[in-house]
């Protein structure tokens, strides 16, 4: 192969080479800190209590107590 | 301050009826092979086998909603793990990432397809309008928005399974364990609490 037959190769390719790097995009998305991405949720009282927090936690409270059978009777 | 909702099960009390697990499909209407809710079975048939009744744990640190490249898993006010469905891929990150085996998917077909993950809602629903048909189609019933607890826990003959602000049922099971004298005759417990010789 001919010294001018390589150089004129090298002319071609060389740009194309340097040229097709120009095409990379960067692979990482931006870190995000985890911060929840989806649909907003509303507070469990809003719906059925009225928005006050204190009637369903008064609600909740007893349903707890009523787990414990100890409150009706003691072994 | 508001509540930390966690589940309690008293192994000295499961008794393996499987009544949580029944209870929690009949409320959520779960899909064939999606069970949010199971019991769990040591030294099955021998003397001394305890159950325990198994399913999201709401973690305060949760490594489902740490690996969740969707970031679609998220915390509610009273400490409750849900996530969004729309938002999640199915890829099964959550699953590997959970110790208790609480993340299910409702399909198994070509590709690993795998639908969109299922869990434990603490009967909370999801982030749909309360009480919605929405919500309950995705994520079953939301007895918390009705001021109830879990019908898994509420149902429980035994009282094994208890649910609610972590305090509250830290107490009655603290009480328990005062009343009949010892603590959960437990895998792991010695591993864990025995005092080593001095």
């Amino acid at each position: 192969m001919s010294a001018g037959r390589s150089l004129r190769r090298i002319a071609l390719l060389g740009p194309l080479l340097l040229l097709g790097g120009c095409l990379e995009v960067p692979q990482y998305p931006p870190y995000e800190n985890g911060a929840y991405a989806g649909k907003k949720d509303n507070l469990q009282f809003q719906r059925g209590f009225g928005n006050d927090p204190e009637k369903w936690n008064a609600a909740i409270a007893q349903r707890v107590r009523g787990q414990n059978e100890y409150l009706r009777s003691k072994p | 301050m508001s509540a930390r909702m966690k589940f309690i099960c008293d192994t000295e009390r499961c008794i393996d009826c499987n009544g949580c697990v029944t209870a929690c499909k009949n409320e959520n209407e779960t899909p064939w092979g999606v069970n949010r809710r199971r019991v769990v079975t040591i030294n099955d048939g021998s003397p001394g086998e305890l159950s325990v009744s198994m399913a999201c744990m709401h973690c305060t640190d949760a490594p489902c909603l740490a690996v969740c490249p969707t970031n679609c898993i998220y915390h509610t006010a009273d400490g409750i793990v849900l996530h969004d469905k729309d938002q999640c891929i199915g890829c099964g990150y959550c699953s590997v990432a959970c110790p208790f085996g609480a993340p299910q998917f409702p399909e198994t077909g070509l590709f690993a397809h795998r639908g969109k993950m299922d869990k434990c809602t603490f009967c909370a629903g999801g982030p749909e309008e309360d009480m919605s048909e929405a919500e309950f189609k995705k994520y079953g019933r939301n007895r918390i928005a009705e001021g109830k607890l879990p019908a898994c826990a509420e149902q429980c003959a035994t009282k094994a399974l208890l649910g609610g602000d972590a305090n509250a049922i830290g107490a009655i099971y603290k009480e328990r364990v005062d009343t009949r004298g010892y603590g959960p005759e437990l895998w792991g417990w010695e591993i864990a609490y025995e005092r080593k010789p001095k």
